[in-house]
């Protein structure tokens, strides 16, 4: 995985005890998503957010569904999004060794009710998250995790309508009208802001360091 | 050697057999480098010769130091032709040690050896260390639900990186491994 929005995994390695590790580079001065939006424009949430939605973009597209995604693991340093944490992914290479996780209030309310995992869900909790880093409100009356399964989320009407159609769909609580993949919900945001785009220098330099030979791919 | 972040790995005390050959082979292979002491002995010793020849063939890194002055064999000579070569009689104790830990340090960077870990799989901390030494660990970074992060000095290419450590799981945690 070679992503500018997604942590690098340098080396690993097992310790004589059987205990694993992992060598991650270092994400120095990172703020968590909350504190680097703090008072900033529409501007500059939008881009966090299509930040966000590139990592998930390039995880998806490689089959891998995050499961985790919460306030402690998407962080800010210099102005770059980083997605933390893929201890609990899943993906069909590795089904078999996914650790079971405790839920979450950023959970869909599906998976609550045990429907598994899926790319429209990691979209719900990037939603939820930047929700709540963008407007310091959580969308539900309740705090229990446990309360929260059938408990619809009410975003508030946005005080910029840029974010408050997209937000609906990312926290809707029924699954049809939500974003099917990163690449609709990214679709949207360049609806409204014309600067963000989803290919930068730096996503396609991953792309290709990260591309497979193909004999014959010409 | 080993006090500083090198595996040393050397074919004393392989058990006789016919699996031995077979042994110093793949610890070879997973080898970062490969230092090789010349002596008189050495330089007409086919098997030496035969090992010096597969780490070669294989690409790792080689070091060769002289123990003392003589003449190279032509084989050895051939073999070793090019590659950086350091003469123990020249030196003090101290100042030989840190010439080895440092042209080690230094093949072991120019070769690449962060993608051959990755391709020949995990790093197998030594017994004597819960870690592989390459790392050093500082302070606690954070404590989540599947692991311990800290702040950490890779030392052979001299950055800081963060290191996540798996929290020890039992049996029947590993049990719960969750079914799609």
């Amino acid at each position: 995985m070679h992503h500018p929005n997604v942590v690098t995994a340098l080396d690993f390695g097992l310790e004589d005890s059987g205990r694993e590790y992992l060598v991650l580079d270092l994400q120095e001065n990172s703020v968590p998503l909350a504190q680097a939006c703090a008072d900033q424009p529409v501007s500059v949430h939008l881009d966090s957010l299509s930040q966000g939605l590139r990592a998930l973009h390039c995880l998806h597209g490689k089959g891998v569904v995050h499961r985790a995604i919460e306030p402690s693991n998407v962080v800010v340093a210099d102005g770059r999004l980083k997605m933390l944490d893929l201890a609990f992914s899943y993906s069909k290479l590795s089904a078999s060794h996914a650790l079971r996780r405790q839920n979450s209030l950023y959970d869909a309310a599906e998976v609550m009710r045990g429907v598994a995992a899926s790319q429209v869900f990691d979209l719900y909790s990037l939603g939820l998250v930047a929700y709540h880093a963008f407007t310091g409100v959580f969308p539900f009356s309740l705090e229990s995790v446990a309360e929260r399964e059938f408990e619809i989320p009410r975003p508030q009407d946005d005080v910029d309508p840029r974010r408050t159609g997209m937000m609906a769909r990312l926290l809707a609580f029924d699954l049809n009208p939500r974003f099917k993949t990163a690449l609709d919900a990214f679709a949207a945001i360049a609806d409204v802001s014309s600067e963000i785009v989803l290919e930068t220098a730096l996503t396609r330099e991953s792309a290709l360091q990260t591309a497979q030979f193909q004999p014959g791919g010409w | 050697m080993n006090d500083n972040a090198c595996h040393v790995w050397y074919d004393e005390g392989i058990a006789a057999g016919g699996k031995w050959r077979d042994e110093i082979a793949e610890t070879i292979l997973a080898s970062s480098a490969f230092i090789v002491f010349l002596s008189p002995r050495c330089t007409v010793s086919e098997e030496c010769l035969n090992e010096i020849g597969f780490a070669l063939d294989q690409q790792i890194p080689i070091l060769a130091a002289l123990l003392e002055q003589f003449g190279l064999s032509p084989g050895m000579q051939l073999s070793l032709q090019n590659r950086q070569a350091l003469e123990r009689c020249r030196y003090a104790d101290d100042a030989y040690h840190a010439k080895v830990r440092a042209r080690v340090t230094q093949i072991i960077v120019k070769g690449h050896v962060g993608t051959r870990r990755f391709e020949t799989g995990r790093t197998q901390a030594p017994a004597d260390a819960g870690f592989d030494p390459r790392y050093i660990l500082h302070s606690q970074v954070a404590d989540g639900a599947s692991g311990v992060v800290y702040r950490a000095v890779d030392q052979i290419k001299s950055r800081i990186v963060t290191i996540k450590r798996e929290k020890m799981k039992t049996v029947d945690e590993v049990s719960l491994a969750m079914e799609f």
